[in-house]
């Protein structure tokens, strides 16, 4: 937006230092205590290969779900997904991923990841999630390596806590056989979550 | 090996080639002609979608007993216990199929959706058993043709694979009865009583799961029945032109591109 006046320059910097100021420390060390996702600041992405020949990335719009965060407390983190809300910017691409080839969203309609084990490093800072990822029926081991973003308060009183989790999974242990060889078998999946203290 | 020609190989070179192999070794000895091409139905399927889970998981994992369940009922004896057989069995297994849309989001349009496609195999089964169809082969292929690109047009490959291959299957006997210009057919009752309730059961995974239009839906289940109600030689016509109507629907619902 053009600035017009010295009244609007000075509102706009006034603005931007307040919002500095309360911005989440991309340093500090997330504090413990319950954590509920923040839906509308969270994001699971997902990359498959394509043909052998691209990187094909979708992601899912619906997420929800919480997490303890405190080294003296077993871990504790669940969320869930709404299959349906898979996005992959392509209507006809995603009816595809819905059906039965491969999501089969309307006998799984959510899929579900369990963490009960979590491990830090020195700082404090959680490093790897362990747990349980069910999916189209299949329910299996998984491991995402965490990437702590940053923590801190909010501009409107709360605390955020971010991270990025990131796990390569194969299709075919979770029973999506079809198509193997358009669509790859290794499957990326990126959790950007954004969560607020309780 | 290019997808597209694995997925030719597997839902009409494969089952087509191996029928027609069957249909030139077994000539008229129609238990050779049911098993086999049961069989040859099965291994393409196991190949499409890389062997059922057992016990089943999904909707497609309980095709294969609707098949095995619809040759065992041509050693029930009765021929009144036989339809009711056929209609308690293919009822049993639209209802597994259906459970898991029943159970997450149960609606009285589903139901009966499901109760229209039971009373329509009862007829269906009740008629074959009486009459003598016209073309049944060729009409259940025209079907089939048309249930797969449908499929394949508004969602799922995999049951259009499946219903191609089915198509696949009875494709052979299709063009006999075409070169013998619809006077005789070598495809049995006994072969229709098996491969229609898996051509009505993929009709419904279509519409439960790869949400395949309600219009398009009730086309592809008019022309089996109108074909079997109104037993006149050129009624596969009618089938051609509702199949026709049906993926026109699709064509005309869906976005322009082809391929993604």
């Amino acid at each position: 937006m053009p600035f017009h006046s010295k009244e609007s320059v000075l509102k706009y910097f006034t603005l931007a230092t307040l919002l500095g100021l309360s911005h989440p420390s991309f340093a500090e060390v997330a504090t413990p205590g319950s954590y509920r996702i923040d839906p509308g600041h969270s994001t699971v992405f997902f990359s498959i290969s394509h043909l052998g020949t691209s990187e094909m990335t979708g992601r899912f719009n619906d997420i929800e779900g919480s997490f303890v965060l405190d080294k003296e407390q077993p871990a504790k983190l669940d969320v869930s997904i709404k299959t349906a809300s898979i996005d992959t910017n392509h209507e006809k691409r995603d009816a595809h991923l819905r059906s039965p080839d491969f999501f089969n969203v309307k006998q799984y309609p959510v899929m579900q990841f369990s963490a009960d084990k979590v491990s830090y490093d020195k700082q404090g800072q959680p490093v790897t999630l362990h747990g349980k990822l069910s999916l189209h029926g299949k329910t299996r081991p998984v491991s995402f390596v965490i990437t702590p973003v940053g923590a801190g308060k909010d501009p409107w009183g709360g605390y955020r806590v971010g991270f990025n989790a990131s796990t390569t999974l194969k299709r075919s242990e979770f029973g999506m056989n079809f198509m193997p060889g358009g669509i790859g078998e290794e499957v990326t999946v990126t959790l950007n979550i954004e969560a607020m203290k309780e | 090996m290019s997808p597209y020609l694995l997925i030719i190989l597997q839902s009409i070179a494969f089952p087509f080639g191996l029928s027609g192999l069957l249909l030139w070794r077994a000539g008229h000895r129609d238990v050779y002609k049911v098993i086999g091409n049961v069989l040859i139905w099965l291994i393409a399927y196991a190949w499409i979608i890389q062997w059922p889970e057992l016990p089943p998981g999904e909707a497609v994992d309980w095709l294969w007993l609707l098949l095995v369940a619809g040759i065992a009922a041509r050693y029930i004896a009765h021929r009144q216990m036989r339809l009711f057989y056929r209609t308690a069995v293919f009822a049993s297994m639209i209802t597994a199929i259906a459970w898991p849309v029943l159970h997450y989001q149960p609606s009285i349009a589903v139901v009966s959706e499901l109760v229209i496609l039971i009373v329509a195999g009862h007829v269906l089964f009740s008629r074959i058993e009486q009459i003598q169809a016209v073309a049944p082969a060729l009409t259940l292929t025209i079907q089939a043709t048309g249930l797969a690109i449908a499929c394949a047009l508004s969602g799922s490959l995999l049951v259009g694979q499946l219903s191609a291959a089915l198509a696949a299957v009875i494709g052979g006997y299709a063009i006999l009865e075409i070169f013998g210009r619809l006077r005789k057919t070598l495809f049995s009752a006994q072969q229709s009583l098996v491969f229609l309730p898996l051509y009505l059961s993929l009709l419904a995974i279509a519409r439960l799961y790869a949400e395949l239009p309600s219009v398009t839906t009730i086309l592809l289940l008019a022309g089996p029945v109108f074909c079997v109600l109104v037993p006149w030689r050129h009624s596969w016509v009618i089938s051609l032109l509702f199949n026709a109507c049906a993926i026109g629907l699709v064509l005309m619902n869906s976005d322009n591109t082809a391929y993604y």
